[in-house]
């Protein structure tokens, strides 16, 4: 009962000796920083696990009972977890929707139809993974303020963590010729790192969709052309998405491709990629390694 | 016995339920006529036509319904247009248009650059059935019941001989027509409901099971009614305890039943003398 | 006897309302059927099914309809049920078009026309006959029951009353198709093949069947290949070869009959 307290509203009371909130996060970066800066004092259930892929997932019962029991639900929004709102209201749940990109300046993509779509793969760029972490932070203090102190405390403590990882990214890029800072992945994900780190993005599918999985010819043709043109030395395959496409670009424009980056997702507990600041290192020491 | 009512004590269970329940009531009477009349794969061609009508009216912001709904009764119609004459065959005629027509529909999302992923806009999903939902479910529901078992006798007469059913002023083709609207109307229902799989899938399944063990009409509508609604239960019991999807727990379900029902069937029908003819 | 019946438009569309109100009755002093220079071309067909038939089946008489296969005579009784445009001709029923007396015109296509393997028993199969009297939201009743009960009997099949259709026999398919036909309460039968590989007990009822109902003032039209009792229990009968009608040969056990004016293949007599 001391876990939950007036900041927000639950109508299922957890049982008298759970001092904990129970929270549920839609991804499993976000359930990381969650889980870091909530510490013992949340019970984190996030719904898309290692490895998921968040744009197509289906979600089960246990989602929907998450959902309801939860007081906190942290949500990329954007469009990302299109899957989510249906499922939230038909779960009837009280929980307070937080959703941490909220002040984050989105990166807007015009399509082809005249309409705008706004970029989800927020979570690249170190400096929005701070703010989206100072989110969390705020949102579980207002919601438990019993504990706020702690809260502010992991939540500084591992910001500064990120700066650390800001600064030795950049260090890393530093040492791959301008040239060659061409990202091709298979999906339009790292658009907000390339802004941040000065990189060019190109894309084997473009968006993700369950139903139109292949890409205009035109399309797959003009990403071989670009990099031939860009004389990148490597594409990247992603952990979350079936890479045979992208080996197929690859073998055309005749690059190396380099075994999985984690992009909208960790890696499972025991892989290299099983948190966020791991799956940033290991990210950015493949890239450089592969096109240095 | 704690077990048994645990998933029902949250709300959204017992929506997916009742959404199931109707959807699968719908699906299933309607099935019976369709497996009958030699349309079975009718319904998952249906949901596919509607793919094109969701693009444009997911595009222009109108209802998803009315655009589903547009596209499948135009697919509907041209279908039965296209095979009347027996010049081409219905299921030529069928396999032909669902196909372009879900062409269409992906072409068009493949031009539009979007992070969202389409299936989950315009598709629905058991679990995620609200109480604004299950009312709109109803009254198709309703609707869709109540004119098949207004015009049962005229669609059984048909069925058997068109021929008789033309000389009397009962025209075959427009109850063809009847038949491919309520289709096109409780498909989709369903698909904006509980998705596509689980909505095809109860159309045909439950009411092919019916067909395996009863030759009687009434006996095939009440058993499918009773395999669809079984297999929804038995379906969010195990989606719920085994962390599946639902829609798909409910088909593998529905596929089970039928199973049990062949090997049933066969058994019997082999201990049974040799002069009964088991056709 | 002949008046010239109404011909409201000699192309006229078959105007066949599925009702249980809206029929004609039939008019006084015309013949069952009376058809004048049909002519039908099915489409994309090199030629004419039908091309200038004209014969007649007068009130109470029973004709044979007889040729080769091909001949055109399912064409022509299905035109006469309306099922079929013809390209030029008139007909009529009792002195109406066709298909404003179609409650009182019971049409049985071949046996093969059925998807027997559909899940009715025999006696719902038969209460199909009663659904032109009964129309849209309209179910049959206690009355109706009886009536499909009674003809059940008549037939010799009441025992089949609660069997499968897909379980029936050649012979017993025809009897339960002729229970729906009498059920139907019509005065005119059209009849395609009747007798096609039935066995001997089913022809007998058949036979007697067909007796008794032009006895009591019905009229019957009879496609059919079985020419050994032509003479004895046909009124006279029709050949047409190739769409065309080649000979009409009264066989005389009325009287009267051959005093009647029959048209000839070409032109109307008056």
């Amino acid at each position: 009962m001391l876990g939950l307290s007036t900041g927000c509203v639950s109508r299922v009371p957890n049982p008298p000796d759970q001092a904990q909130v129970w929270v549920v996060a839609t991804y499993s970066i976000l359930g990381d920083w969650v889980q870091i800066v909530g510490g013992e004092h949340v019970k984190v259930t996030t719904l898309v696990g290692p490895g998921g892929d968040a744009h197509t997932y289906e979600p089960t019962p246990q989602d929907s009972v998450a959902l309801h029991r939860a007081a906190l639900a942290f949500e990329n929004g954007i469009g990302f977890e299109s899957w989510l709102e249906k499922l939230f209201v038909a779960s009837h749940s009280a929980a307070k929707r937080v959703v941490v990109t909220e002040k984050i300046a989105p990166r807007k993509l015009i399509s082809p139809s005249g309409g705008e779509e706004i970029d989800p793969h927020v979570w690249h760029c170190p400096k929005n993974a701070e703010a989206m972490v100072r989110e969390i932070a705020s949102a579980l203090v207002e919601c438990d303020p019993m504990h706020a102190a702690d809260y502010r405390r992991r939540a500084d403590e591992y910001i500064r963590e990120i700066h650390t990882l800001d600064a030795w990214i950049g260090e890393q890029i530093a040492t791959i010729p301008e040239s060659h800072r061409h990202l091709v992945t298979t999906h339009d994900t790292f658009g907000y790192f390339a802004d941040r780190y000065g990189f060019e993005v190109s894309s084997v599918m473009g968006a993700v969709s369950s139903e139109a999985t292949d890409p205009a010819a035109s399309k797959l043709a003009a990403v071989i052309d670009r990099i031939r043109a860009a004389q990148v030395p490597a594409v990247f395959a992603e952990n979350i998405i079936n890479p045979r496409l992208t080996e197929q670009v690859a073998k055309e424009a005749g690059v190396s491709i380099v075994p999985s980056l984690y992009t909208d997702a960790l890696g499972p507990p025991d892989s290299k990629g099983a948190t966020y600041l791991d799956m940033m290192r290991f990210n950015v020491r493949t890239m450089t390694e592969a096109l240095r | 016995m704690n077990w048994l009512l645990e998933p029902f004590q949250y709300s959204f269970m017992r929506q997916a339920l009742l959404a199931s329940l109707l959807v699968g009531t719908t699906c299933s009477l309607l099935g019976v006529y369709v497996v009958l009349r030699r349309m079975a794969f009718l319904g998952d061609a249906v949901a596919h036509t509607t793919l094109p009508g969701l693009v444009i009216a997911y595009l222009n912001h109108w209802n998803l319904f009315v655009g589903a709904i547009v596209a499948a009764v135009i697919t509907a119609l041209g279908i039965g247009w296209l095979s009347r004459g027996q010049r081409l065959r219905e299921d030529t005629a069928i396999g032909v248009s669902f196909s372009g027509m879900f062409a269409l529909g992906i072409v068009m999302i493949s031009r539009v650059q979007s992070y969202r992923d389409f299936s989950h806009m315009l598709f629905g999903n058991v679990l995620g059935v609200t109480t604004a939902d299950l009312v709109g479910i109803g009254i198709v529901s309703f609707l869709v019941c109540a004119v098949l078992l207004l015009v049962n006798k005229e669609l059984m007469l048909t069925t058997v001989d068109p021929l008789h059913g033309e000389s009397i002023g009962l025209s075959a083709e427009r109850m063809r027509y009847l038949l491919l609207i309520l289709l096109a109307l409780t498909v989709v229902t369903g698909i904006q409901a509980v998705g596509v799989v689980l909505t095809t899938a109860l159309i045909v399944t439950p009411a092919a099971t019916a067909s395996l063990i009863t030759r009687r009409l009434d006996r095939m509508l009440l058993l499918a009614v009773v395999f669809s609604a079984c297999s929804s239960v038995a379906g969010l019991y195990a989606s719920y305890y085994l962390s599946i999807s639902s829609g798909g727990a409910i088909v593998l379900a529905c596929t089970v039943l039928f199973g049990v029902a062949y090997l049933a069937t066969r058994i019997h029908w082999r201990q049974l003398p040799a002069q009964y003819d088991a056709t | 006897m002949n008046q010239s019946p109404e011909f409201p438009h000699s192309h006229e569309e078959p105007w066949l309302p599925y009702s249980g109100r809206g029929h004609r009755d039939p008019r006084a002093g015309q013949p069952a059927v009376q058809v004048e220079h049909l002519s039908v071309r099915y489409r994309k067909a090199g030629s004419d099914a039908l091309h200038a038939v004209s014969l007649e089946v007068a009130i109470g008489q029973r004709v044979a309809l007889v040729g080769p296969n091909g001949a055109g005579k399912s064409t022509l009784l299905k035109a006469l049920a309306g099922l079929v445009k013809p390209q030029s001709g008139h007909m009529a029923l009792f002195g109406n078009p066709v298909g404003a007396c179609h409650h009182r015109t019971a049409y049985l296509p071949q046996r093969t026309d059925l998807d027997w393997q559909s899940p009715l028993t025999v006696s719902d199969l038969v209460m199909t006959g009663r659904y032109v009297h009964l129309g849209w939201l309209s179910w049959p009743g206690q009355a109706d029951r009886v009536r499909v009960r009674r003809v059940l009997e008549r037939m010799g099949i009441a025992d089949l009353a609660e069997r499968q259709i897909s379980d029936l026999s050649g012979g017993q398919q025809q009897r339960t198709l002729l229970a729906r036909a009498l059920v139907q309460e019509a005065s005119l039968f059209l009849l395609d093949e009747p007798l096609n590989a039935v066995d001997e007990a089913t022809r007998d009822v058949v036979d007697e069947l067909l007796t008794q109902h032009t006895q009591c003032g019905g009229s019957v039209l009879v496609a059919t290949h079985d020419l050994g009792r032509l003479m004895e229990s046909f009124d006279s009968a029709v050949y047409l070869c190739e769409g065309q009608v080649e000979s009409i040969l009264p066989f005389g056990r009325d009287p009267l009959a051959s005093l009647a004016p029959r048209p000839a293949s070409s032109g109307a007599s008056k």
